[in-house]
């Protein structure tokens, strides 16, 4: 089998966990969207504060819950199972490719209804063609969210509190892409460019995933 | 009586000294008026495999009781790693002497180089009032290098010719010649405590050895030890001819069968999904999926979730994947504890077929008595060392 074999069926078998189990659509969606409905709640009546918050709130909000996204892989990925993988021949990198397909699909799922409930709650003001370049940002923060937080769930892989481990790992990791993120609507809305901005999500990208496919071997037979 | 007694036609029976340890034994083969007809002396790196004994002494004595004819060269070497050669050996017998053979050395060269594909590689030809037999070896690889060793392997095809001299295959593979595990002084620690010391320890090939131990005694650090997924502290240690503790074991552990404390499944999927998701990740036939599970008596119950399905039909998922993925090294931890009689005779199946195609096979359990039953050798672990028992 290879490489690309790999990574797609555990791709395909990590989705058909999430529609079985609705991790993500039916537990961290939900919460996410009662989320962005606080704040609106918590800043009063003033319509003109709450529109002009909404898209940092966006990228707030989706940060915070993307990385239980990004990391719900890690917390079910016990032991016995990284055995398994190991003696079927599963090559790590393959399976960090693997996971990261996955949790991208799920991840910018998530992130587009978050940015649509956004949109509904908070109607930022924003140009006349703007889903494009947004669209394409939030699918490269998706990208990267889920890189990171697959590769913090192998480095924390085998350790005890390991979720609360890779959270503090990939927040601060993550300000890259926040930054990238907003600042593509940001500049958007100030309309000048955001290429940079773009730049920056994509370096970061390739960044975590050379990082990921590179460490994946080493940080598993670091985690027996 | 074995696959390869009716095929031989004759009659093994051991005499001499005992299987396991350093001691050689000897072999007696009988034809059918009770009278020897040869004597073969195996060493100690040819472990427990009654069927490889047969196929050995068979090839001493010609086994002329039954018409098959077979003569073989076993050359083994100790040059390089371990095997300077390893040997595909292929037996043909023909009952009925055709037209075409006419015998002659250069036909029957031709006839195997087309039917057998293997060139020039006859060894030797037998003509006999009832037939002509020819043995070979093929796929003959110079062991230069671990990765040569580890592909490397010996095996017997014992094929009979159909009237339409297209070749049946009777029985395939019979065993391969080496050393599967060997630790010498290796000692393992996890988190700054020693857990293993000074291990020196030898499974051959078709050998089935226990390993007896009191909770905490190292029992299952060993079995991970071999199956290459704790790398040894100190020491060294190859397990089908790659080093522990580098690189070389990422290509050979797809050869090796855990069966853990805890039944390894992923919770979210059924049986059958679980059995499909491992086979495709080792890159199986999902042809033979069902089939594993008809033989390990889930047909019925697989589309259970494993939350839905019980210990005992976990581990028979297990068994079904070892079916598909063949291990060569079968490592079972208390594998048998909390079985029914059905289960454990499936694991009982798995050692037996493991053995039978040249794998071995290593089993720890706190039951020193249950291991006797089945292992040909049985050693004590206590405090992280190892001592025979049996």
């Amino acid at each position: 089998m290879t490489f690309w074999d790999q990574a797609i069926e555990i791709s395909r078998v990590d989705l058909r966990i999430e529609r079985r189990m609705g991790d993500v659509l039916r537990i961290i969606l939900p919460f996410a969207v009662i989320a962005l409905l606080v704040f609106p709640l918590a800043l009063g009546v003033d319509l003109s504060a709450i529109t002009q918050l909404g898209p940092a709130v966006f990228w707030a909000i989706g940060v915070l819950f993307g990385m239980q996204v990004a990391l719900r892989q890690a917390a079910d990925d016990r032991p016995e199972r990284r055995d398994l993988y190991a003696l079927l021949g599963v090559d790590p990198a393959a399976r960090f490719v693997g996971r990261t397909m996955s949790g991208s699909v799920l991840m910018v799922g998530f992130m587009i209804v978050l940015l649509v409930a956004t949109f509904v709650l908070y109607s930022p003001r924003l140009p006349s063609g703007w889903p494009g370049p947004v669209i394409l940002a939030v699918l490269l923060t998706s990208v990267g969210m889920t890189e990171l937080g697959t590769l913090a769930g192998e480095v924390t892989a085998g350790l005890r509190s390991r979720t609360v481990l890779a959270s503090l790992i990939v927040a601060p990791l993550a300000i890259p892409l926040v930054i990238g993120g907003s600042q593509t609507l940001e500049s958007l809305t100030r309309n000048t460019s955001i290429l940079p901005w773009l730049l920056l999500l994509v370096a970061t990208d390739l960044a975590l995933a050379v990082a990921g496919v590179a460490l994946a071997r080493p940080l598993e037979e670091a985690s027996r | 009586m074995t696959a390869l007694d009716h095929a031989f036609g004759t009659d093994q029976r051991l005499v001499g000294g005992p299987w396991g340890g350093h001691h050689q034994r000897t072999v007696e083969t009988t034809g059918e008026d009770a009278e020897p007809v040869a004597r073969l002396t195996l060493g100690p790196a040819d472990e427990a495999s009654r069927e490889r004994v047969a196929f050995e002494a068979g090839i001493a004595s010609g086994c002329r009781h039954g018409g098959v004819e077979i003569r073989a060269r076993w050359d083994d070497h100790v040059e390089g790693v371990r095997h300077g050669f390893t040997h595909e050996i292929v037996a043909v017998h023909q009952p009925d002497l055709p037209p075409v053979f006419d015998q002659d050395h250069g036909d029957v060269e031709r006839w195997w180089a087309t039917q057998c594909g293997c060139g020039d590689a006859v060894d030797s030809l037998a003509y006999h009032p009832t037939g002509i037999s020819a043995v070979g070896a093929v796929g003959r690889a110079p062991v230069t290098r671990v990765d040569d060793y580890v592909r490397a392997h010996t095996s017997l095809k014992l094929m009979t010719l159909s009237d339409n001299l297209s070749l049946t295959p009777r029985r395939m593979r019979l065993d391969e010649v080496g050393t599967h595990v060997e630790l010498e002084d290796a000692g393992v620690s996890l988190g700054g405590q020693t857990i293993l010391r000074d291990l020196t320890l030898s499974v051959g090939a078709a050998e089935v050895l226990g390993i007896a131990g009191p909770n905490g005694s190292g029992k299952t650090t060993l079995l991970r030890l071999l199956a290459t997924l704790t790398a040894p502290a100190k020491g060294t240690g190859r397990v089908l001819g790659a080093a522990l503790g580098t690189p070389e074991v990422y290509g050979i552990r797809r050869e090796i069968g855990l069966v853990g404390h805890i039944p390894t499944v992923v919770e979210e999927l059924t049986l059958r999904e679980n059995l499909d998701h491992a086979t495709r990740l080792f890159g199986g036939d999902t042809a033979r999926i069902e089939r594993a599970l008809q033989v390990v008596g889930l047909a019925e119950a697989a589309d259970r979730k494993v939350e839905q399905s019980s210990y005992g039909m976990l581990r028979r998922t297990e068994a079904a994947r070892l079916l598909i993925t063949r291990p060569r090294l079968l490592l079972l931890d208390e594998a048998f504890s909390g079985l029914d009689v059905d289960a454990q005779q499936l694991i009982d199946a798995l050692i037996t077929r493991t053995t039978e195609n040249g794998g071995a096979v290593v089993m720890v359990s706190h039951d020193a008595a249950h291991l006797a039953e089945r292992a040909g050798r049985v050693m004590a672990i206590s405090a992280g060392r190892l001592d025979l028992v049996a």
